[in-house]
């Protein structure tokens, strides 16, 4: 009998100190798994997620607010590795979101540019350089092709080009 | 003179019989192409280019912005005016296109003004010889395709023997051989610039056994330069033996496993071409811009050594070896040897400074199928670099390159021996060649994502300062404003202007009331 | 290491599998020859019956798989496999077994895993474990070599051994125990320990038992035939000869406490040593493929060899050793990366 509770209370101790161990290992909260899937997030920061930037989507999924099938510039890769990462099904991506597309670079045509600066508040890698009423220019080695200065510009002055600075990067 | 045998050997590698190792093809001089093409993208070299279509360039002008410090700059070959830059056929990259500057030769072949770099070599600093080569974007013309000026610069410790590494091992190239007879003083006077450049104080010249011909004319030019610290080798006839590593461990037995170079042990390997090439730049002042290049194969009527401006294209070479038959889609074509070259598919690419041969060759009658891996470990046996082909092969199969990293992918020479050996026809070294360049790639969008999440947190942070500013700001502003009514509330109960905006508001209620129409939009 | 490694090699004509596989079987001859002087043809219709059905049944499997029914056939790897399998039956054995263990050896053994190249069992060893297990009665009937005199005539010839494996003729059971016998390895198992010497003895061999002795010698030409021409190394077979004599080497120093007492020599020469080291064991698929690993995997197989021999409910135990030992290819093959290191050859270190 005591013989029986002191085996049990020794191997008790013995497997809870172990699993303690083994739970330190692991992803212990959610800001580090967080950290891991932005990682694996392509970190274009385009906003197609419906999240405003890589980072919070990476939150989201961390939480489990959102799958992982809403980085149409991942792609098929990204779901993949997100799905090896989390252990989760792989799923097809959510094409309403947007398409997988090559890699590309937003281009200023320079001569029409008014210099408004929205595009430069637009950009969320400040890749693009400029000042009031001064001509603009995009960092083509920083800009990530997320599209997102398109739309505030007035006078439509900014072109997608297939990426061939940065070939590497496609 | 007399040549020093040497017999060291380093593990692997094939004994390979070929017929016509003895042979030297004659040399033929080239005039100037129509066209001529040059890569944006080789496998050492990225460049921006600094003019435009429709510009008018000049021989030895350059062409490229600065970029970071290190790379070699881009030249125009001969003058003419830029066409267009636009993809066009590249045989080193495997997408078989990349950005090129296409140039019109205008036939004039005009130096720029500043192509030449200096008059007198000997008086330049060891500082401005550096830059100046670094300026003459001297690129080996052995195979790997470095900048003379990288590896002069990437030695951490001083240079102690230079190898002048005049084996050509690889069955079918030709051109160091037909070089070596034609210009063997030019070589070894290039071999005694460099060596007083890098500091090298012995000079070792490598040949492999069973050349005699060319070891004949190398012993003459060597007795009327006597040189007390520059010997003559003959390495054992073994393929790889004139690759880099392979022959530093035969010549100075010195082991160097990739990512580890030659350089950081007190070695400079250089191809004899490209000492060649430095002589002719160290004695004009002009950057040296042609090459010898081999065109062989079973397809070609008479194979030859061409001496050819850098970027002509190879159609035209080829033409003037003449064809059995016209060219069909059929046809392979390799660059390089026929054990490590490397298959393209437009002959219309340019010859590159590290283009040192080009095969055409027939309709292949029975091609092999390649069949599953028996796991036999030939491959493993002969591998030069001591890797397991046959397990980075497995993982590669498995869609995992970075699992063949660990087996050593990195160190692969691209040699091509385990490909020889294979009984199962497996196209080893390619799918190597491909998986590296993959990694290579997923390395650098991995950095550039890095990047874009640095530089989005950044951001991201400033954001957040900036709102947590303007919320100061209007806090402050708040008090202060408190802070007034407090006072003035102190000072009279009753605010200043309290009946004025009562009577503000009764004048704008009466003019609405007198608006007619206008009341429900309001 | 390093003066031997390179290969001659003529660039136009590549080895092809089919040739390796060619120069295997040439090598299995003198065996062969061995086995049928001692054992009559009863082993000559197993080899012929094993290769009619391998070459049947991958037919029918590639055909399956929508592969070339060429480029499987000409690769030889199957004929390989019938002729190791039967080599490993008992001569006379019926038809059924030699087909049944063909279909297991290439079915599960083989095209389940996706065909030559990719299976991780060696499948000649799957089919004999099959067999073994399921019928150990018709797969424990060992002839008796022919050199006791009186056994001599009363081995089948052709004819009546074609009818005996086609179960046409039947021998009348006191025929049938004249000329079958447990093999010498079975015998040191079930035999008491005191007279154990004269069992041995009694086996009539030099250093083995003498039918088993010459056809593992026979086994044993062949493989130093494959060393010399490069088709196999010396990795595998040295480890597992090595390791086999080791083991009754040191179950013979008598504090060792091991019941039996057998020389490493009659080890070595007895049962499918030599097969098994110099054909079984180095089939590369199923093998490790490193050199490093090849040694560690073939010490696997001379020791198990031993257990299974001298502890296991098995007279012979290559098949179960090599089979386990496959079990471990993998991890071997993990750990035995080899990475070579920059090191100045002249300086010490
Ligand atoms: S959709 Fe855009 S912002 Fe969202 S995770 Fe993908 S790249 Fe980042
Ligand atoms: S030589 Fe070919 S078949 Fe043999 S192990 Fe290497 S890759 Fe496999
Ligand atoms: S190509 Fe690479 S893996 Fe193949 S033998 Fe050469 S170095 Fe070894």
């Amino acid at each position: 009998m005591i013989a029986a509770i002191v085996v049990f209370s020794v191997l008790a101790a013995g497997v809870g100190y172990a699993l303690g161990k083994l739970a330190s290992r692991l992803p212990a909260d959610a800001s580090s798994l967080a950290d891991q899937i932005n990682q694996l997030l392509p970190q274009t920061q385009c906003g197609q997620c419906q999240y405003p930037g890589c980072r919070p989507y990476a939150e989201a999924i961390a939480t489990a607010q959102a799958p992982i099938n809403q980085c149409p510039p991942g792609g098929e890769q990204t779901i993949h590795a997100l799905a090896d990462l989390l252990g989760r099904e792989v799923i097809a991506l959510d094409t309403e979101l947007g398409e997988c597309k090559p890699a590309q670079l937003a281009v200023i045509r320079e001569d029409e540019c008014i210099g408004c600066t929205l595009c430069i508040h637009a950009c969320p890698v400040d890749a693009i350089l400029g000042a009031s009423r001064m001509m603009h220019t995009v960092i083509a080695s920083e800009c990530t092709g997320c599209e997102l200065c398109l739309p505030p510009c007035p006078v439509d002055c900014i072109d997608l080009q297939a990426d061939t600075v940065n070939i590497q990067r496609a | 003179m007399k040549p020093q045998h040497l017999t060291n050997r380093f593990q692997g590698g094939l004994v390979v019989s070929d017929p016509t190792a003895t042979k030297v093809l004659p040399v033929i001089a080239t005039g100037l192409p129509t066209t001529v093409v040059l890569p944006l993208q080789t496998s050492h070299n990225s460049y921006t280019p600094n003019v435009d279509s429709g510009q008018a360039v000049l021989k030895g002008q350059r062409l490229d912005h600065l970029t970071p410090s290190g790379a070699s700059p881009l030249l125009a070959p001969t003058s003419g005016v830029i066409k267009s830059i636009a993809r066009y056929a590249c045989s080193q990259s495997p997408g078989g296109a990349v950005n090129s500057i296409i140039i019109d030769v205008d036939g004039e072949d005009n130096w720029h003004p500043d192509a030449q770099l200096f008059h007198d070599w000997h008086q330049l600093s060891r500082d401005s010889q550096l830059t100046a080569l670094q300026a003459s974007a001297l690129i080996g013309h052995g195979g790997g395709g470095f900048a003379l000026y990288r590896k002069l610069t990437s030695a951490t410790k001083p240079i102690k023997t230079l190898i002048v590494n005049a084996v050509e091992c690889e069955p079918m190239i030709n051109c160091d051989a037909a070089l070596l007879q034609t210009a063997a003083n030019d070589i070894i006077a290039g071999a005694f610039a460099l060596a007083s450049l890098c500091g090298a104080d012995n000079t070792v010249i490598a040949i492999e056994n069973g050349k005699q011909q060319i070891l004949q004319s190398l012993v003459e030019s060597l007795t009327d330069n006597t040189s007390n610290n520059m010997t003559l080798c003959v390495v054992p006839d073994i393929y790889p033996v004139g690759a880099e590593r392979q022959l530093v461990e035969v010549v100075c037995g010195v082991k160097v496993v990739a990512p580890d170079i030659p350089s950081r042990h007190g070695i400079l390997c250089c191809n004899a071409a490209t000492l060649a090439a430095f002589h002719s730049f160290v004695s004009t002042g002009y950057p040296s811009l042609r090459r010898l290049v081999t065109v062989a194969g079973s397809a070609i009527q008479k194979p030859a050594n061409f001496d050819a401006l850098i970027g002509t294209p190879i159609k035209d070479l080829v033409d003037i070896a003449g064809m059995h038959s016209p060219m069909t889609a059929e046809h392979s074509l390799t660059v390089g040897g026929s054990i490590c070259g490397t298959g393209f598919y437009d002959f219309n690419a340019p010859v590159l400074a590290n283009t040192n041969c080009i095969l055409v060759d027939k309709p292949d009658k029975n091609p092999v199928t390649e069949v599953a891996c028996i796991r036999c470990a030939r491959c493993s046996d002969v591998c030069p670099a001591e890797l397991l082909p046959q397990q980075m092969h497995r993982h590669i199969q498995a869609g995992k390159p970075e699992d063949a990293q660990a087996f050593g992918l990195d160190a692969c020479i691209e040699c091509g021996c385990c490909d020889q050996v294979c009984p199962s026809n497996i196209p080893l070294t390619a799918s190597f060649r491909d998986s590296r360049a993959t990694l290579r790639q997923r390395h650098q969008i991995e950095i550039a994502a890095n990047e874009s999440a640095r530089r989005y947190d950044m951001r991201q942070q400033r954001l957040e300062q900036k709102t947590l500013e303007k919320n100061r700001r209007l806090m402050e502003r708040k008090r202060a404003l408190q802070k007034q009514t407090a006072s003035t509330e102190q000072s009279s109960p009753q605010r200043p202007d309290a009946d004025a905006i009562k009577a503000a508001m009764m004048r704008s209620r009466q003019r609405k009331k007198n608006r007619p129409g206008n009341d429900s939009t309001g | 290491m390093q003066s031997l490694s390179a290969i001659v090699k003529q660039i136009v004509s590549p080895v092809g599998v089919g040739q390796i596989m060619c120069t295997v079987l040439v090598a299995l001859l003198p065996g062969l020859l061995a086995h049928t002087y001692f054992f009559g043809p009863g082993i000559v219709i197993n080899i012929v019956l094993c290769c009619v059905a391998s070459v049947l049944i991958e037919t029918v499997c590639i055909k399956l798989r929508k592969r070339s029914v060429y480029t499987a056939l000409t690769d030889g790897t199957a004929i390989v496999t019938a002729f190791l399998l039967a080599l490993t039956l008992p001569p006379l054995a019926p038809w059924w077994i030699c087909v049944l263990g063909m279909l297991v050896a290439l079915l599960p053994g083989k095209h389940l895993y996706g065909g030559t190249g990719h299976n991780p069992f060696n499948p000649a060893m799957l089919g004999y474990a099959f067999l073994l297990i399921c019928f150990p009665l018709e797969m424990t009937q060992w002839l008796n070599p022919a050199n006791i005199p009186e056994t001599q005539q009363l081995l089948p010839g052709l004819i009546d051994s074609i009818r005996i494996t086609l179960g046409s003729s039947h021998l009348d059971t006191a025929h049938w125990d004249a000329i079958t016998m447990a093999t010498p390895l079975d015998k040191i198992k079930h035999a008491a320990p005191e007279n154990l010497i004269s069992t041995v003895q009694g086996s009539q061999g030099f250093i083995g038992a003498y039918a088993w002795e010459w056809s593992n010698l026979g086994f044993l030409l062949g493989g130093l035939w494959m060393l010399w021409r490069r088709v196999i190394s010396w990795h595998i077979p040295v480890s597992v000869l090595m390791v086999l004599a080791l083991c009754y080497a040191v179950s013979n120093i008598p504090l060792a406490g091991s019941a039996v007492q057998v020389t490493p020599l009659f080890g070595l020469f007895s049962g499918a040593a030599m097969l098994g080291a110099f054909f079984i064991a180095t089939d590369p698929v199923s093998a490790a493929a490193s050199r490093r690993g090849q040694l560690i995997y073939g010490a696997g197989i001379g020791f198990l060899i031993f257990i299974i021999r001298e502890f296991g409910g098995y007279p012979e135990g290559v098949a179960f050793a090599v089979l386990l030992m496959n079990l471990t290819v993998p991890t071997i093959d993990h750990y035995c990366k080899v990475k070579a290191k920059s090191r100045d050859k002249h300086e010490p270190g």
